[in-house]
């Protein structure tokens, strides 16, 4: 399959730089993050780990190691809220005392933001992108999503499940095929893809797509 | 000399040639077993194996040194005990023995005083306590866990004896009780293994079945040609990063079974995965294998984690000790 050469939708502008979250499973946090700082339609970026600590706090037994769960991440934000991320700057790794990790004072004001989610379909999301929202998707990875050909990922050998993964679909368009494709927006820095934006072909995408979900309208009191 | 007195007297001698030979400080930064042939070349012994007739080994005391020799019609952990035997001989100052069956025998037949004595000093050389503890710290055992037939298989190849050898050490040292030894020593070996290998069927059950985590890190390994290796290794995946297995075919293994323990439904999103692998190598050899967890798409250098190990899968000893063949060849 070849580069993608017709993009038809492109949400980029919305978002900053892609942020890294490091080694820890926080890709969630980071989604959810992005997905409500492009909503407020502010490039101030959201403080992933604010959410990501009122969601662990949110799942019985819980612990900031082991990820979180969808609805419970929803609920924090909708719920909890978040600060900007000056607020609660991104921790590159947990205290070692983990009673340490709590929002410090200046966590604040907090932002809150109902979510809506939508069936794991591929149109559902193309039509969700043509009305300017971004998308926020959970997949289950394959190995082929870790080494992007000219930024592109598309059905192929060599590509056992991995992991639970969530990103933002930001755009669509085509490849040189006329294979029609969506452009995520990860968190795994900007080595990743394109400057940390990957293009997945539809089919891909549809194999591996579990949940999906965007931002309701308005900032919840 | 009582039967008590000679087993004191073979188990303070082992303490003796731990402290004198430094062998605390070597096993510590393997996470391995106690090299008994090299102990017995510091004494400055002739060793040799080769098969023997009705025999395990036997030494004798030469004009100027004493000599051991060792058959190669049992496998590597029987040397290796017969070899700690035979040590205790040359250290204690007995002349000489010839050493058959009955030294493998706990609390058996055994009158001699002198060969209650080099049995004790075998166990204590091989087996000591602190090498036990010094293994479950490692992987982070207890004393419950050492009820487990499973753990106490992989202590057994870590320390390099036999499973019913370690059971008899736990149950000495005091980890276990009597109860729980005899319920270890009626556990079955092929049923640890086939359980760890998960319906992975070979073709038959004399080869062992290592199970490596990150707590190896480090580990120095001897084994035996068609051993079987699960790596079971906690990776990060929702955060790109992938344990890399390309060393490890390149070293030769071959990969049976490769799959990741993720759940049917998205309950955690992001979440570290249990990788699985089973590799195997058929082949006598000797060499390293490493695997890191890093972002596959980043260049080398970048791993948050990683998991070396050193292997010699020769198996038992033939001929002159391979550690001297090794050195000639180098020289």
């Amino acid at each position: 399959m070849g580069t993608v050469v017709a993009t038809h939708c492109d949400l980029r502008v919305a978002f900053g730089d892609a942020r890294n979250q490091g080694d820890r499973p926080t890709c969630l946090a980071f989604a959810l993050s992005d997905a409500h700082s492009a909503a407020r339609g502010a490039t101030e970026a959201m403080s992933a780990e604010h959410l990501y600590y009122h969601a662990v706090q949110r799942t019985p037994g819980g612990h900031p190691s082991d990820g979180v769960a969808l609805p419970v991440a929803c609920d924090a934000l909708k719920l909890d809220g978040q600060s900007l991320e000056t607020g609660w700057p991104y921790l590159t790794a947990l205290p070692s005392e983990l009673t340490h990790w709590k929002p410090p004072p200046g966590a604040t004001p907090l932002f809150r933001r109902a979510t809506q989610p939508l069936a794991p379909k591929g149109a559902d999301v193309i039509a969700r992108l043509d009305t300017g929202q971004p998308v926020v998707l959970i997949l289950l990875l394959g190995e082929r999503f870790y080494n992007p050909i000219d930024g592109l990922i598309a059905i192929g050998p060599n590509d056992a499940d991995t992991d639970y993964h969530a990103v933002i679909a930001v755009g669509h368009g085509n490849a040189s095929t006329g294979e029609a494709c969506i452009l995520v927006r990860n968190s795994w820095g900007p080595d990743w893809a394109l400057e940390g934006y990957g293009w997945i072909a539809l089919p891909y995408l549809e194999a591996r797509l579990k949940q999906t979900l965007v931002m309701e309208p308005g900032n919840t009191p | 000399m009582s039967r008590r007195q000679a087993i004191l007297e073979g188990a303070m001698a082992a303490a003796r040639l731990h402290d004198q030979l430094d062998v605390r400080h070597a096993v510590e930064s393997s996470g391995g077993s106690i090299d008994v042939f090299g102990a017995l070349l510091l004494l400055k012994a002739a060793l040799i194996f080769r098969p023997l007739d009705g025999l395990l080994g036997f030494c004798i005391r030469g004009a100027d040194r004493p000599g051991v020799v060792i058959s190669t019609q049992r496998p590597l952990r029987i040397q290796r005990f017969t070899g700690a035997h035979e040590l205790g001989h040359v250290y204690l100052g007995h002349t000489e023995s010839l050493d058959g069956e009955e030294i493998l025998t706990r609390g058996g037949p055994m009158t001699n005083e002198l060969e209650i004595a080099a049995n004790s000093f075998a166990s204590a050389f091989l087996l000591p306590k602190w090498l036990l503890q010094l293994q479950a710290r490692r992987q982070g055992w207890d004393r419950a866990s050492m009820s487990n037939p499973r753990m106490v298989y992989q202590m057994a190849l870590r320390v390099g004896a036999s499973y019913e050898a370690t059971c008899v050490a736990l149950q000495t040292h005091n980890i276990i009780d009597d109860v729980t030894a005899k319920e270890l020593m009626s556990a079955s070996p092929r049923d640890i293994k086939a359980e760890l290998l998960a319906g992975i069927t070979i073709e038959n059950y004399y080869p062992d079945v290592w199970l490596l985590t990150e707590r190896d890190e480090g580990l120095v390994l001897e084994g035996q040609p068609d051993d079987l290796f699960v790596l079971r290794l906690t990776e990060k995946a929702g955060a790109g990063y992938l344990w890399n297995t390309t060393d490890l075919i390149k070293s030769g293994f071959a990969i049976l079974r490769d799959r990741r323990e993720i759940p049917p439904t998205p309950e955690s999103v992001g979440g570290p995965v249990m990788r699985a692998l089973t590799a195997r190598r058929s082949d006598a050899a000797q060499g390293r294998f490493a695997l890191e967890l890093q972002r596959p798409w980043q260049k080398e250098g970048t791993a948050i984690a990683a998991l070396h190990v050193a292997y010699d899968l020769y198996g038992k000893e033939v001929g002159m000790p391979r550690s001297v063949r090794r050195q000639l060849a180098a020289a």
